[in-house]
């Protein structure tokens, strides 16, 4: 069982729909995201703007090939700046989750750490963050970004006024990045934006056992899925 | 990326201005052949409205969006009653004032001062847009508030106290309060409000800002008209004028344009001084933040100029050439047809409608597409322009159509679901924008005269009928959706705090725990 996720250009959520639907891929959420912006030029006039929609579903370890397959074929993901998707091993989901896709629960352990190649890097800053973390993220290596708008849940932040609730914005950024790169991204993200600046950041990070599309590599299907 | 941005902006714009141009240039090559100066100037106001719309969207994007996004949060950050409501009103009387067509409408009004009309126009805003502030904190169903003041709308309007020649203007004064830069503007501060709440109804409350600003309007010019008991307003219809070649068309409209850089200077104005004002003591944006709202300012200024522009002088001749030309005709009663078919594909051209359409797709997160919006938005101004065409040629009075398709539009609100209520009222003041007054309307005045109609009565209508139609037809497509998704959608957005993806009905059948693999 795992966790796929899929970034794509935002025009491209009615086909990922159909897709999974095709494939029989239940319970997919779809949420618009923005990635990061190639020139701060482009950003000023506007045309910067790099809309995307992340797709998040469960599939079962079985279906991962097939699916990356149909996904190049028809999202073309393994051309630079596509879209990427990649999966993280999950170590429990609810029951439905796994009864839907024909599975039962996996009993030994989901994947072996050290066939880890790529990690995510998922980092949550107060609203406005994002370009800080981005900047961060960049120096240190890393070639993209995406960012999704949240909302703080938790007791001494969320407050009420009159009759509406009012809860603190959050910009929550995923990069992908190798194995290697992951502490030194990490630092670098934490140094300009963690807790201890305004941006208030937190970051963690998950294994990612497989990828497809990262920017600048075109790996094969076969390199990337074990 | 710049490559594709760019196409796709271009793409966009042609997209929506050409298939109205199509449509009128297919009638000057066939039914009302038109002389070639006609051609070459709706050719060229054609181009300066793709040019306009293009540059509009791609500025409002970055510039009145992100302003008012950010005052709308920051104000309700600072959650405090006495501050919100005061500032709310100021915003509204200042966006309003400084509107241009407002300026123009208050002229025509010969027996009322046009400054007292200006001003009570501008409060009634401030006060609507304070309500409206008002009524999320309180959570007060928006249909209610609705159904009040449209019952309270009405029955004054229809009250002794009111001459009938005034009915018009202050139903225009609530048009001219949604011009194409307040609406993005005031639009934006209601997405800026709800966008730091989680609560169920930040959605829904999202929109409806804009509606309650054009309720507003009507009530007060209504009150100072049974004040000064005021005479029936005179309308006149000025001749398309003649031009012998193409570079007296040019003359026409380098002429016009230091008039529209003026005029949306003027509109632009004070927003950005409230901006500076609001940023300097409270916001505070970052340099960064503040060259793009500045570049993208640039861009709404030049594109909106372009845009008016192009409609007043390239489109307004063309409008009543072909209303005057096909009334005049034996076959005056294509016009009912080609209305219908010009009201569907115009409303695409209008300005703001993209930044409607683009905001309820964000924010429903494209539960309401942009697409489907559209549409209905497309045949209700369809059907708007076939009823006025009808009106202008019969003379059939328009309390027939408006106050029947208002009770409906009420009578609905309390069954759909609260978002399509909120944005089908908004859509009903984007859709009567600038190209409605001077396409549209100039279309609705050519018939009328052709035919010896009353200008004054059944021609100008079309605007209130235009404002009209889209609160059935978004409320329609609200029903639809409900008998959809609504029943499944609670269970899923109860279980995932992520949006959910349109297509709900697989999502849901985890929650029940069927077999996924058929």
């Amino acid at each position: 069982m795992k966790l796929m996720v899929l970034i794509a250009d935002y025009g491209c959520g009615q086909l990922i729909q159909d897709i999974l639907s095709e494939e029989n891929i239940p319970c997919r959420f779809l949420a618009h995201a923005l990635g990061s912006a190639d020139s701060v030029m482009l950003d000023y006039l506007g045309l910067g703007d790099n809309k995307k929609v992340t797709a998040m579903s469960f599939i079962s370890d079985s279906k991962v090939m097939s699916l990356y397959d149909t996904f190049n074929k028809k999202l073309s993901l393994s051309e630079a700046g596509k879209g990427i998707a990649f999966t993280i091993p999950l170590t429990g989901a609810s029951g439905a989750a796994f009864a839907l896709n024909g599975t039962k629960p996996e009993t030994e352990e989901t994947s072996e750490m050290k066939d880890i190649k790529h990690e995510l890097i998922i980092t949550i800053v107060n609203r406005g963050g994002f370009d800080a973390v981005k900047e961060a993220a960049k120096e240190a290596g890393a070639r993209g970004g995406t960012l999704l708008h949240g909302l703080g849940l938790g007791g001494a932040e969320a407050e009420k006024f009159l009759g509406i609730s009012i809860q603190p914005e959050k910009d929550v950024v995923l990069i992908v990045v190798p194995k290697e790169d992951r502490e030194r991204v990490m630092n670098g993200i934490l140094e300009s934006a963690g807790l201890l600046t305004e941006n208030r950041g937190i970051c963690f990070s998950l294994p990612v056992d497989s990828a497809l599309g990262l920017a600048g590599k075109s790996l094969s299907i076969e390199d990337m899925v074990k | 990326m710049l490559k594709k941005n760019l196409v796709e902006k271009i793409k966009e714009s042609l997209g929506s201005v050409l298939p109205v141009t199509a449509v009128v240039f297919l009638l000057m090559i066939s039914v009302v052949p038109a002389s070639g100066e006609l051609f070459f100037m709706f050719f060229v106001g054609t181009i300066m409205l793709v040019v306009g719309i293009g540059l509009f969207t791609l500025g409002a994007d970055t510039s009145m969006l992100i302003i008012g996004e950010k005052i709308g949060a920051k104000l309700v950050k600072l959650k405090k009653v006495w501050l919100i409501l005061p500032v709310c009103f100021i915003i509204g009387v200042l966006v309003t004032v400084a509107e241009p067509d407002l300026k123009v409408l208050a002229d025509q009004t010969a027996s009322i001062d046009s400054t007292a009309m200006i001003w009570s126009v501008g409060i009634g805003v401030g006060v609507f847009l304070l309500i409206a502030f008002l009524r999320v904190f309180l959570q007060i169903k928006i249909s209610t508030l609705f159904i009040i003041f449209y019952i309270l709308v009405f029955g004054f309007a229809l009250s002794p106290f009111i001459s009938n020649g005034f009915i018009p203007t202050a139903f225009d004064s609530g048009g001219v309060t949604t011009g194409p830069i307040t609406v993005p503007f005031i639009m934006a501060l209601g997405l800026g409000l709800s966008s730091i709440r989680g609560d169920k109804t930040s959605a829904e409350d999202s929109f409806g800002l804009v509606a309650m600003c054009s309720i507003g309007p009507i009530i007060t010019v209504l009150l100072l008209g049974a004040m000064n008991g005021s005479e029936p307003v005179q309308q006149e219809l000025t001749p398309v004028g003649s031009y012998e070649n193409v570079s007296q068309v040019f003359a026409e409209f380098i002429r016009a344009f230091p008039h529209y850089l003026k005029d949306v200077a003027m509109a632009i104005l004070p927003i950005i001084a409230f901006f500076l004002i609001f940023n300097a003591v409270s916001l505070r944006l970052d340099k960064k933040t503040l060259i793009k709202i500045f570049v993208g300012l640039g861009f709404t200024y030049v594109g909106l100029v372009l845009f008016l522009t192009g409609a007043n002088v390239g489109f307004m001749p063309i409008g009543q050439y072909l209303g005057d030309s096909l009334g005049g005709s034996r076959y005056s009663w294509l016009l009912v047809p080609i209305g219908v078919i010009i009201g569907y594909f115009v409303v695409s051209a209008e300005p703001a409608v993209h930044v409607l359409k683009q905001q309820v797709e964000t924010i429903t997160e494209g539960r309401i597409s942009a697409k489907a919006l559209g549409m209905s938005l497309a045949l209700g101004v369809g059907a708007s322009v076939g009823i006025g065409m009808l009106r202008a040629l019969t003379g059939i009075s328009i309390l027939w159509f408006i106050i029947p398709g208002y009770a409906l539009a009420l009578i609905v609100s309390c069954i759909v679901p609260p978002i399509f209520t909120s944005v089908a009222f908004d859509a009903g003041g984007v859709a009567s924008g600038p190209l409605t007054a001077t396409f549209l309307l100039p279309l609705s005045m050519g018939a009328c005269q052709a035919v010896g109609g009353d200008i004054a009565s059944d021609a100008f209508g079309i605007v209130a009928m235009v404002a009209m139609t889209p609160l059935l037809t978004i409320q329609i497509l609200g029903l639809i959706s409900k008998f959809k998704v609504a029943p499944k959608a609670k269970t899923a957005v109860g279980v995932f705090p992520i949006s959910l993806s349109a297509d709900m009905d697989r999502a849901v059948w985890l929650d029940n725990g069927k077999d996924g693999n058929n």
